[in-house]
């Protein structure tokens, strides 16, 4: 981050947002796995984690927005970078590695039929490659999209951040929530309600401007960052402790690909006709997330114990 | 042995960062273009670079 704050040339900067790709790749399929394997009830534990997350992304747009406005776009990432260090040395300092293996663990409290394995398979992957891009998307695109059509609100960067990181407050509460819900009810339950939010909030966005947009908006995040909840709690769900890290790290190679992809169908879509063609083209493309929550098989509930 | 509590608190500050991280450039880009005197979409391709080997 801080070397972003101190790049000179295009090259320079595309090498330094490079790195920090790289090094920020580490923390899902890592951190995804600790999650579960020291939760004691999953389903809290991912829908808090989730919350971290999402504040992660409410406070960027938010801070990034001040620090910018007040003292210049290079202390916008090199204020961050200083505190990532001072709490990775705060990490390394107090957590020791530890093997968990044995010990008893909220994950793997659902199984699903032998023959209904692949349909679990098939919908994950649809709905991480569906949900990746569009969660990477939308998160990319949405500080711009306010800038042009919040503009007879307020056209302040500080502002926009605060308006939107409220937005994003949103998508927190709903990944506690959906969280919460997963320990109670199947997985199917909450994904099929869940699905048929995405499509068409970004569908009505792609023409909404001022209150209205923001309105739609939160319907987006709730949408998007809710069913990244029930991705994740699908592979804690149903895989064992010895396949979990493998499983979260498929799924993270498959979804940030995806993202990544994102980011240059943003901007190519973008200058194809604006954000009215951006948002109409993921809206189709989260059609496919309504598809893979009906194929998703029914579990059976096992046990803890017997479970792991 | 480590406080589960503990481990996840960090773990939770990690997924803070790790979103914080990817999304500086996405709300910068708006006051980077104008100093570095580039567009939105010739500016945005750099976080593919990002996202991308996440």
């Amino acid at each position: 981050m801080i070397s972003v704050g101190l790049v000179r040339t295009p090259l320079q900067l595309g090498a330094a947002l490079l790195a920090i790709g790289l090094f920020a790749s580490i923390y899902h399929p890592v951190g995804t796995a600790m999650i579960v394997s020291y939760a004691d009830k999953l389903g809290r534990e991912m829908g808090l984690n989730g919350v971290w997350g999402n504040l992660g992304v409410a406070s960027s747009a938010l801070v990034t927005g001040v620090i910018g406005q007040y003292l210049g776009w290079r202390f916008a990432f090199i204020v961050p970078g200083i505190v990532t260090i001072l709490i990775g040395a705060a990490f390394a300092l107090s957590v020791v590695h530890e093997d968990r293996k044995g010990t008893k663990q909220a994950a793997a409290q659902a199984r699903v039929a032998r023959e209904d394995m692949w349909r679990v398979i098939v919908a994950l992957l649809i709905v991480v490659i569906a949900i990746s891009t569009t969660f990477n998307a939308v998160t990319v695109a949405l500080p711009k999209l306010f800038a042009e059509r919040l503009a007879g609100l307020t056209q302040s960067p500080a502002l926009l951040g605060v308006i939107a990181a409220c937005v994003y407050v949103f998508g927190a509460m709903t990944q506690y929530t959906i969280g919460k819900l997963l320990d109670r009810h199947s997985l199917k339950t909450v994904a099929l309600p869940l699905s048929f939010m995405l499509a068409p909030f970004l569908y009505f966005a792609a023409t909404l401007s001022n209150l209205p947009l923001i309105v739609v908006s939160i319907g987006i995040v709730m949408g998007a960052f809710g069913q990244v909840t029930v991705n994740d709690a699908m592979i804690g769900k149903y895989t064992s402790e010895e396949w979990r890290s493998r499983a979260y790290a498929v799924r993270y190679f498959i979804g940030f690909t995806a993202a990544g992809i994102s980011v240059g169908l943003v901007a190519w879509l973008y200058e194809q006709g604006g954000f009215v063609t951006m948002l109409h083209a993921f809206a189709a493309l989260c059609l496919l997330v309504i598809a893979a929550a009906i194929i998703l098989p029914r579990e059976i509930s096992v046990p803890a114990a017997q479970a792991s | 042995m480590n406080s589960p509590a503990r481990v996840i608190g960090f773990v939770n500050a990690a997924h803070f960062i790790d979103h914080y991280a990817m999304l500086i450039f996405a709300a910068a880009v708006i006051i980077m273009g104008p100093a570095l005197g580039m567009a939105y979409s010739e500016l945005l391709p750099y976080a593919t670079r990002a996202s991308a080997s996440r």
